[in-house]
């Protein structure tokens, strides 16, 4: 395996046994079947799709929240099958949609920030340089430190959030929809700040969406997902000037764009 | 005469540190068979907005207007029941997520055959032929079946259907839709912004549409307010808007969503800096200064209204030659 690749997937599958009610026979659902992917050190890979086709399955069995049923994840060419979370959180670290829900709201934000480094056992006096460090590469003024989540406005506390993920310098990041609880002014702001730490810190993305304009914008390479198989993987330029499957044409063609004039988006729609 | 006519809305709730005033002064009307959308951050007084709209403002916000009225009826005036008579025959509401507002214990057909028996003396069989039209009519397949199904047999698209439904079973004039398609999948949400186009159309229905989404108010409005903090700060019909947005605000947010052809990858978007201000208090000239480039001392003491032909108003003391970037 070359050594560019950071993460990789083989032949992902996780099934879930569903109840049918009561005195029914319990069936086998698939969210995820047979999914492989790779992900370059330093890139960003966009797994897009709608609701229900497996991505945010895949993305928490990436960071080892969810055991896939088949399949193996490998980290730098090693398996994380036997991997204790210490060490995989290391690597490895979420950012979660909706930043009204994924921070304690009994924490203070400095204490949410530095619990990463905390758990991995780094001194005290250390982590208050390193979380005052992080708030200001995150944009976060440091006269919040002391403030609780709900008296911190929404784009904020996405920082906290990306502070928090980022504060043990992990090497990838697994963004689920970081954006899509944002407004729109705000949702920029978390894109710039996301690229910019990139840069900075040489940080490797899995970012998950089903906006693809967030997608087209920041992702390097693009995976189409839908009913737990992959349609199709390819760099994102390529990808949105040839899309290579009808699913994925459809996908590109109900963006709306900005564009008035052109009127609601003449695509044949599948039935609800 | 507009089938709406709102001016000098204002909504004020009261707040243990002064008075919250939400909507400040909103004016603007809407036609018959025309679409009006509401673009809008969160907190800027939207839904507040288009709730006053059918008398459904929270108990503690005083809502006060220099005129509020449809098809010739003062709104201001309206006690409950006579409101209870307007909602769901004359006007009435979608609203954002279709999760939460079907009471989940009744099905589609009792649902549906409830808003109608409210308006119309009759019995339940004349309401449910009624409610078998409208949900063919909203494109439900096998509509009889539906009837006995509960909520949480359909999925988020078909619910909305059923509410869209519920909204137009008897036939109103004016339908309000808050963000009806937020939580929706891309082209469910297409299927559900074409089904009210169409209908539109057909019977001649206003639209009040509430919505973030800058893509969806270009593909689907005929005019748009956009709107900060408790104001309208530009109002255009669409094309114009989009050609030729003339406050600063309009400009910042049209900048600020990725485009694919358009913005270029990787590149740094135009975030708008700051936050939206507090409306806690008295407040004075343009809210957006603080988060304007071009914002002048004059910009913290008054406001001003400009035209820009007919139909496009916004408020600012400088042109768009003088604030362009």
């Amino acid at each position: 395996m070359s050594d560019d690749i950071l993460l990789s997937a083989r032949d992902i599958r996780r099934d879930f046994r569903v109840s049918a009610g009561f005195g029914k026979r319990a069936r086998t659902v698939s969210a995820v079947r047979g999914v492989s992917l790779d992900v370059k050190k330093g890139g960003v890979l966009g797994i897009v799709g709608e609701s229900g086709c497996g991505k945010s399955t895949l993305a928490k069995i990436l960071l080892g929240l969810d055991e896939a049923t088949s399949g193996e994840v490998l980290f730098q060419g090693k398996t994380m099958a036997g991997m204790n979370r210490k060490t995989r959180a290391r690597h490895i670290q979420p950012i979660f949609q909706d930043p009204y829900l994924s921070l304690n709201p009994r924490k203070r934000v400095d204490t949410i920030i530095g619990l990463p480094l905390r758990v991995a056992g780094v001194p005290e006096r250390d982590i208050r340089t390193r979380v005052a460090e992080m708030m200001e590469l995150t944009g976060l003024p440091l006269r919040l430190a002391g403030t609780f989540p709900s008296q911190m406005s929404g784009g904020q506390r996405q920082r906290v959030a990306i502070a928090r993920a980022l504060i043990s310098r992990p090497e990838l990041v697994v963004c689920d929809e970081p954006t899509s609880a944002l407004d729109v002014s705000i949702q920029a702001q978390i894109l710039n700040l996301l690229q910019d730490l990139r840069r900075e810190l040489g940080l490797t993305y899995v970012l998950i969406s089903h906006n693809l304009a967030v997608v087209e914008h920041i992702a390097t390479e693009v995976m189409v997902m839908n009913h737990g198989e992959v349609v199709e993987h390819r760099p994102t330029a390529e990808l949105f000037a040839r899309p290579g499957s009808a699913y994925t044409q459809m996908l590109l063609d109900s963006i709306l764009t900005p564009e008035p004039g052109k009127g609601l988006p003449e695509i044949a729609l599948t039935d609800a | 005469m507009s089938l709406l006519t709102v001016e000098n809305l204002t909504i004020d709730i009261a707040h243990p540190r002064g008075t919250l005033h939400a909507v400040r002064g909103v004016s603007f009307h809407v036609e018959k068979g025309e679409t009006l959308c509401i673009v809008g951050e969160s907190g800027c007084g939207k839904s507040l907005t288009s709730h006053a709209l059918l008398g459904l403002s929270p108990r503690v916000a005083k809502v006060e207007a220099g005129a509020l009225s449809f098809d010739g009826t003062d709104l201001r005036r309206l006690k409950e029941r006579q409101w209870q008579k307007l909602r769901g025959l004359k006007m009435s509401m979608i609203f954002q997520d279709p999760m939460t507002s079907l009471n989940p214990s009744f099905t589609i057909g009792s649902l549906l055959e409830e808003v109608y028996m409210r308006h119309h003396p009759g019995g339940r069989s004349a309401a449910r032929a009624r409610a078998i039209e409208i949900l063919k009519k909203v494109g439900m397949s096998n509509a009889e079946e539906r009837l006995h199904q509960y909520p949480h047999q359909l999925s988020g698209g078909l619910r909305q259907r059923v509410m869209i439904a519920m909204g137009l079973i008897c036939g109103p004039d004016l339908l309000i839709a808050d963000e009806p398609t937020t939580a929706l999948d891309v082209n469910i949400q297409l299927q559900i912004l074409r089904l009210m186009q169409q209908l539109k159309e057909e019977m001649g229905l206003g639209i009040i549409f509430v919505t973030h989404d800058l893509g969806l108010v270009a593909r689907f409005a005929d005019r748009v307010a956009v709107m900060y903090a408790g104001r309208i700060v530009e109002t255009a019909p669409v094309a114009e808007l989009f050609a030729n947005p003339c406050h600063p605000y309009t400009r910042a947010l049209i900048n600020c969503i990725p485009v694919p052809g358009k913005t270029r990858p990787g590149e740094p978007l135009g975030a708008i800096p700051g936050v939206v201000p507090s409306l806690i208090g008295p407040q004075s000239g343009c809210a957006f200064r603080d988060r304007c480039a071009h914002a002048t001392p004059l910009c913290a003491k008054t406001l001003e209204r400009k035209r820009d032909g007919a139909a496009h108003v916004y408020e600012c003391h400088y042109t768009p030659e003088e604030t362009a970037a």
